[in-house]
């Protein structure tokens, strides 16, 4: 009788212990990855070089602001055309703490020239200020092939490490109650 | 609402053309699949290894998880990189002839069918299959049931196959005006991902040609006649090999298509997208060194995007695990033990004893071993479903006839272990037949601490329990055979008594931490549940067997006997219960094995009462 109480406490222990053991491993599978979304830290956005229509290039270190906006967009897309007034305002306002890299994905840069210009005159913004870049993805090399991003509107927020830390689908208010996470 | 869903996937699958991919004539020989099998991907609520997931399907369709000729992964990757000849591929197995006419296919005796045949015949057979579809599926035959059935894994078939077409090589331009128009490269291969950035500008174009402001040419007619087809196979969503990847994604895993298409894509899901395409170039040109290269970095990749989502050691143990069909193995051996102890007992050498001991014992280890990786894979004990308390209870019992052997060296032990091992896991093939998908549980099961106890505490009663009956067999088939031998009955008395006691001790109290859990999830400590009754019924049946043996009421004739229909209880509450169909214990249910339950309890009472009779009228003739 001892003999099988002893195999039976031995039953247990094996049992326990691979339970044990498994509570101990948890923790230690999940360290040493990047992950865009753990407490480790945000992945960093590639170094990208986006070009203006006329040829100057820039990247979202030139910026020396604390939060950067990369938002994507086209003049065809009417929620968009709808969201960008209030997206230039609020990043005007922001005293130059936050930047914006907009990136236009027409296939003709005349319509996004056309619908810039008419926004700016409508309501009465300066679209030429240290903290804005307006760059034009005209062969979707940046968007499609590198970002995956084929849908507009869309903007990724990268904080002051240039680490990208939410997107936005679709489009955002961008007012001053209404904050995005940043 | 099922019957709009169900008819809306049907469409699909009518609508759908197959994917345009490129036909690869050369068959994918040398293949290195290690890296491509243990990728991650989520399917069912777990993360798990592209080969669970490419042996769940193929054995949903198939019927077994791997073909005469390829495995699992490499039919996984035909299906996902040559669709073209996947589809004329034998892989749908349509075992029911009324089926197999209802869509005018034609007989074959090894029931196999390819879905370039079946998606023909489906689509001839609209009519049938609509008139199915509004039957209410309770009111459905058998056969009608098969037949949806099959539609519906043709549909998951069709859906896997499209997986990767928004990455796919599927388009061509040579007219320049239209390719600088849309400011892409004139005679080179394209994706869906190339074109649909300029969908706008193609749309003004087909507008332009309706007004008559432009001829159309057939590139154009072409480009955009594909460019629909394909966008619609954006409903394709069983491949979620894509992890996480922003704070609102959670723990959300997307596939390819709803990944870029609903923007869930990062620039690090696109570097990894980038690398699936560079595997499948590899693929479509044959080029085994390209494809192990290219594999290898698409599986380090995803484990470096899924962060904490994933874990690599797992993903390839679990690989691992199912490549080793260890639980086989260990049936195989139980089987030899059994074999080889029935030559010793009709009297070879010593030699089969000892082999038969050995076997046991190795099939034991592999038993163990691998429901100790299992364990792992899950991170739960293993006995949340049927399927795993069959495996875990054969454990016990082996375990424990292995002991008494150890004690007694009468074989008696041996013959119990080696019987209820390889018919328990036996059994467990069968439910393992659909896939053992290792599927993630109800919110109630989930919660490691009760399931380590109150059911590993259940389930080891009643493989005690097993044991006692199974010893109860030889007890009678023993006295019947060799009535002079009274010291080995005595022996086996005892023997059926100690594992009563244990089968009681663990009963009971499993039943008792069950209520406490029942107390915490459902708020009531008993509730006459038809599960709470089957584990209270083996607890009273065994206390009133002991009760009886040791008050004496029971003989040991009528005691053993008793313990014969012990089994007959465990099998009603293990699985008689589940055929019920109510109660909160709701995740073991199935409706298959009532003939099979009944024709047990059926033998294992004509046994009871046929040998105790015969032992009783024997012992009456000497008196």
């Amino acid at each position: 009788m001892k003999a099988k109480l002893v195999s039976l406490l031995l039953i247990l222990l094996v049992f326990g212990g691979a339970y044990g053991y498994l509570q101990l491993l948890v923790p230690s599978s999940m360290n040493q990855r990047v992950s865009l979304n753990t407490a480790e830290g945000y992945a960093p956005f590639p170094p990208i070089s986006f070009h203006s229509a006329d040829g100057r290039s820039f990247s979202t270190q030139d910026f020396q602001s604390e939060t950067v906006l990369v938002h994507f967009w086209a003049a065809w897309c009417g929620v968009c055309r709808s969201e960008l007034p209030n997206l230039i305002k609020y990043v005007s306002n922001s005293n130059g703490k936050i930047a914006l890299l907009s990136v236009s994905l027409d296939d003709d840069y005349a319509d996004t020239q056309k619908v810039l210009s008419r926004i700016a005159e409508q309501n009465n913004l300066s679209l030429q200020q240290p903290n804005m870049f307006w760059a034009w993805d005209k062969d979707k090399s940046i968007s499609a092939k590198l970002l995956n991003t084929i849908k507009v509107p869309e903007t990724i927020i990268l904080n002051n490490k240039r680490e990208m830390i939410e997107k936005i689908i679709g489009s955002a208010p961008w007012g001053e109650a209404t904050k995005p996470a940043m | 609402m099922h019957i709009i869903l169900r008819s809306f996937v049907l469409l699909l699958l009518l609508a759908s053309l197959p994917a345009k991919a490129e036909n690869n004539t050369q068959q994918n020989t040398g293949f290195d699949y290690s890296s491509f099998r243990t990728t991650p991907v989520l399917h069912e609520g777990r993360v798990k290894p592209l080969t669970n997931f490419a042996r769940i399907y193929l054995t949903a369709f198939y019927g077994k998880s791997s073909l005469p000729d390829m495995s699992a992964d490499a039919w996984l990757a035909e299906l996902l990189f040559d669709p073209t000849k996947s589809f004329e591929r034998a892989v749908f197995n349509i075992p029911n002839s009324d089926v197999a006419a209802a869509l005018n296919l034609p007989w074959r005796n090894n029931h196999y069918y390819s879905y370039n045949e079946l998606s023909k015949s489906i689509n001839a057979a609209q009519s049938v299959i609509k008139a199915v579809l509004a039957i209410d599926d309770a009111a459905r035959t058998n056969a009608q049931r098969q037949l949806i059935d099959l539609c519906d894994k043709a549909v998951a078939y069709l859906l896997i196959s499209q997986s990767l077409s928004i990455l796919q090589p599927n388009f061509e331009i040579h007219d320049p005006q239209l390719a600088a128009k849309l400011h892409l490269p004139v005679g080179q291969k394209l994706t869906f991902l190339d074109i649909f950035p300029h969908e706008h500008t193609l749309l003004d174009y087909a507008k332009r040609i309706k007004n008559k402001a432009q001829m159309p040419t057939n590139d154009f007619v072409r480009l955009i006649t594909d460019f629909f087809d394909i966008a619609q196979q954006q409903h394709s969503t069983l491949l979620r090999i894509i992890p996480p990847q922003w704070p609102s994604d959670g723990d959300h895993w997307y596939a390819p298509w709803p990944n870029i298409m609903e923007g869930h894509a990062s620039p690090h899901s696109a570097t990894y997208l980038a690398l699936w395409q560079k595997l499948e170039a590899a693929y479509r040109v044959n080029d085994a060194a390209g494809w192990k290269e290219a594999s290898q970095q698409v599986n380090t990749m995803a484990f470096s995007l899924a962060g904490v989502h994933a874990s690599e050691f797992r993903q390839n143990l679990e690989s691992a695990y199912l490549q080793s069909n260890a639980f086989q193995w260990a049936l195989a051996l139980y089987v030899l033990s059994f074999i080889s102890l029935m030559a010793w007992h009709l009297g070879l050498r010593r030699f089969f004893y000892q082999a038969s001991a050995g076997l046991l014992s190795g099939g034991l280890t592999l038993h163990f071993i691998a429901l100790s990786v299992r364990i792992i894979i899950m991170n739960r004990p293993p006995v949340a479903t049927l399927y795993e308390t069959t495996i875990f209870v054969s454990l016990i019992a082996v375990l424990l006839s292995l002991l008494f052997e150890r004690k007694r060296r009468d074989a008696s032990g041996l013959t119990v272990g080696s019987t209820i091992g390889a018919v328990l896991l036996f059994i467990s093939t069968r439910y393992a037949a659909n896939g053992d998908t290792m599927e993630m549980l109800v919110a109630v099961l989930n919660t490691n601490f009760w399931l380590a106890t109150h059911v590993v505490s259940v389930t080891m009663g009643y493989g005690a329990a097993l044991v006692a009956g199974t010893l109860g067999h030889i007890y009678l088939l023993s006295r019947w055979r060799n009535p002079a031998s009274k010291p080995a009955h005595s022996t086996l008395l005892n023997s059926i008594l100690a594992t009563a006691l244990i089968a009681a001790f663990f009963a009971t109290l499993g039943t008792i931490l069950g209520g406490i859990w029942a107390d915490q999830s459902w708020g009531r400590f008993w509730g006459w549940d038809p599960k709470e009754n089957g584990a209270l019924f083996v607890v009273l049946w065994l206390l009133w067997l002991l009760h009886g043996k040791i008050s004496g009421i029971l003989s040991p004739l009528a005691f053993a006997a008793m313990a014969v229909l012990t089994n007959v209880v465990v099998a009603l509450s293990w699985f008689g219960v589940n055929l019920l169909g109510v109660g909160l214990h709701s995740y073991g249910f199935t409706n298959h094995i009532a003939l099979n339950l009944g024709l047990f309890c059926g033998a294992e009472i004509l046994f009871a009462i046929i040998f105790a009779a015969l032992v009783y009228a024997r012992q009456r003739e000497k008196v």
